[in-house]
């Protein structure tokens, strides 16, 4: 009977054993990887997009949509995060890769697993891999979301891993009650961070509580955003609060070296947007510009993609504005912020 | 369990406004047993003299939705006096200015320490009132009146008018008191100038004393007749002088900036 080792942790740290199927690296191999994601993960996440456009559906349209343009610089950044996270736990890598793991997800239409951002296939795609083959699901930790699977799948369940050293698993109804132990222990060392099993209630005292948990557990808040693989930060590098957004997470584009003849170094699309108005359900036609490269999407105005697009390494900037049929010094100041957007740069 | 709980007043703005105590205390050697918590102006400060010194950001208890700052400030309390005297931590909690100066936190930490008869430490720092002084002529022959812009608009206190004042925050308060937000000073200038005029005439003078910001905190001061006082907006950390109706006409007047 072959095990099947469930989606968590994740990102996996280590290759597939031996007779048995883990999905956590299934995942990474199949689907966390640049021809997944520039590749059939963009197509489905632009059927997607388009379906909620369609059916008005605005907030997950602007979701998809960040997703779908995301996918750029994920196609190209992940594999050197999968690199940095497994020489050295790199808290940039996790962002990095929990960004990968929510547009896989959207792209996928999954859910994701208890307390973390992963990835909780389907039944279908879990079947896929099994090829037909008796299985059992075996539980290795806290929270891998091997329960899940098993339900999802209707198979028997082995293992019941408790929490790892250091972690404690608290209901929130008892999280008032007994805050000022856990937050000795989480003061002392003792603990690195508690899971809070179910949701606080609002109240004055429970958020206070949980306040003073993230203020004194090294791992509290990594572990809250990114499961149990938090652990393995290193306590300096845990409580950094890096986000998606954060600037130093991905490269800057150079900015172009200047020619005659200019060729694009970017993709330019058009897209519904600004994301404001994508989300208030009245979307304009914007452009964007997209590098094959971690390097974050840039919106700007369609006549700059229009112009970006019509370069082709031959014709320089008189020859483009004439085929566009627009005046040449308007098309050479477009040319400009492209160059130092980096967007452009001399042919040859 | 030994533990021990400090209250360092870091001074109002600049790295050099802090007092040698309060700067030996921080940059002694790291140890296992302390521990320092701070709002984002005594981090930012802290990183200038002692870089090595890991701050906790208190942020959260102001941004906590249905906590009102006396809640924030009784769990503060609480939590410093457990970390100190339960848990056995050397605590420094680290405040701007003096830790006596319209800080309610410290307040509520030194009664529950006297309460209980625990023993705190008081680092003072030189108080914002040091700055903002310097851009008048207080003689304090006559006293000198310290109240808050809530105190006179909202909570129907009034002023001596024979002894000068000095309104603090007069620019801090959102309609609900409790964000800090530029843009509605101007309600609560409105309010502190109405009740003002209640008995002053609409001529005398009043000087707003604010800061530069940051790098330099260079002490500035705008001096107006009180009939104008609501007619643009003030930084968030301005204060204003009120001179007495009849005092000596020297506090009426707007001291040069001191040279550095």
């Amino acid at each position: 009977m072959t095990a099947v080792l469930p989606p968590g942790p994740f990102p996996p740290r280590s290759l597939e054993e031996d007779g048995a199927v883990d999905l956590a690296v299934r995942l990474w191999t199949d689907l966390f990887q640049p021809g997944w994601l520039a590749g059939e993960g963009r197509v489905l996440l632009e059927h997607r997009l388009a379906s909620a456009v369609d059916a008005g559906e605005w907030e997950r349209a602007a979701l998809l949509q960040a997703a779908f343009l995301d996918s750029w610089p994920l196609a190209a950044g992940v594999e050197s995060a999968g690199l940095a996270w497994r020489a050295h736990a790199d808290p940039r890598a996790l962002v990095i890769i929990a960004r990968a793991a929510l547009v896989v997800q959207l792209a996928r239409g999954w859910g994701s697993l208890p307390g973390a951002p992963w990835c909780l296939p389907d039944a279908a795609w879990v079947r896929e891999r099994l090829g037909g083959e008796p299985f059992v699901v075996q539980a290795r930790a806290h929270n891998d979301g091997s329960a899940e699977l098993a339900q999802l799948l209707g198979c028997e369940l082995r293992g019941q891993p408790g929490t790892p050293d250091g972690v404690l698993d608290v209901a929130a109804q008892d999280l008032v009650s007994q805050r000022a132990q856990l937050a000795g222990s989480l003061s002392r060392g003792e603990l690195q961070a508690v899971l809070v099993r179910g949701e606080p209630t609002p109240s004055a005292a429970s958020q206070l509580a949980l306040g003073e948990l993230r203020l004194e557990g090294s791992h509290q808040r990594a572990v809250e955003r990114f499961g149990l693989s938090a652990l393995e930060l290193d306590p300096s590098s845990a409580g950094q609060d890096w986000s998606w957004e954060d600037d130093g997470l991905l490269d800057a584009p150079s900015p172009g070296r200047p020619g005659p003849v200019l060729v694009a170094c970017c993709e330019g699309r058009f897209i519904p947007g600004p994301p404001s108005a994508l989300r208030a359900g009245r979307p304009q036609r914007v452009g964007v510009l997209l590098w094959d490269a971690p390097v974050r999407p840039v919106m700007v105005a369609p006549v700059a993609v229009a112009v970006a697009n019509a370069l082709d390494g031959v014709r320089d900037s008189a020859a483009v504005a004439a085929s566009l049929g627009g005046p040449l010094d308007q098309v050479q100041l477009i040319l400009e912020e492209l160059l130092a957007l980096g967007a452009v740069s001399a042919s040859g | 369990m030994s533990g021990s709980l400090t209250i360092v007043g870091l001074g109002p703005a600049r790295p050099e406004h802090i007092t040698r105590e309060a700067f030996e205390l921080l940059s002694a050697p790291a140890s296992r047993g302390r521990r320092a918590y701070g709002l984002a102006h005594a981090r930012e400060l802290c990183a200038s003299i002692a870089p090595d010194l890991e701050v906790r950001s208190l942020d959260y208890l102001y941004q906590l939705p249905g906590v009102d700052r006396p809640t924030a400030y009784d769990d503060l309390a609480g939590m410093l006096v457990r970390r100190a005297f339960d848990d056995g931590f050397d605590v420094l909690y680290l405040v701007a200015g003096s830790p006596l100066f319209y800080n309610d936190a410290v307040l509520v930490i030194r009664k529950r320490c006297a309460d209980r008869g625990l023993p705190l430490r008081l680092v003072h720092g030189v108080s914002f009132v040091d700055l903002v002084l310097d851009r008048v002529f207080w003689t304090g022959h006559q006293g000198l009146q310290v109240l808050s812009a809530w105190n006179l608009a909202r909570d129907g206190m009034g002023l001596a008018h024979d002894v000068p004042a000095l309104v603090v925050q007069i620019g801090e308060f959102s309609r609900g008191g409790e964000a800090l937000d530029t843009a509605q000073s101007v309600d609560m200038l409105s309010e502190l100038r109405d009740a003002l005029l209640a008995s002053l005439p609409s001529e005398h003078p009043v000087t707003i004393l604010y800061s530069s910001g940051p790098p330099e905190y260079r002490s500035l001061a705008r001096s107006l007749p009180l009939s104008q006082l609501a007619e643009g907006e003030v930084p968030v950390y301005a204060n204003l002088w009120v001179p007495a109706r009849e005092g000596p006409n020297i506090e009426r007047l707007q001291a040069p900036e001191s040279h550095r």
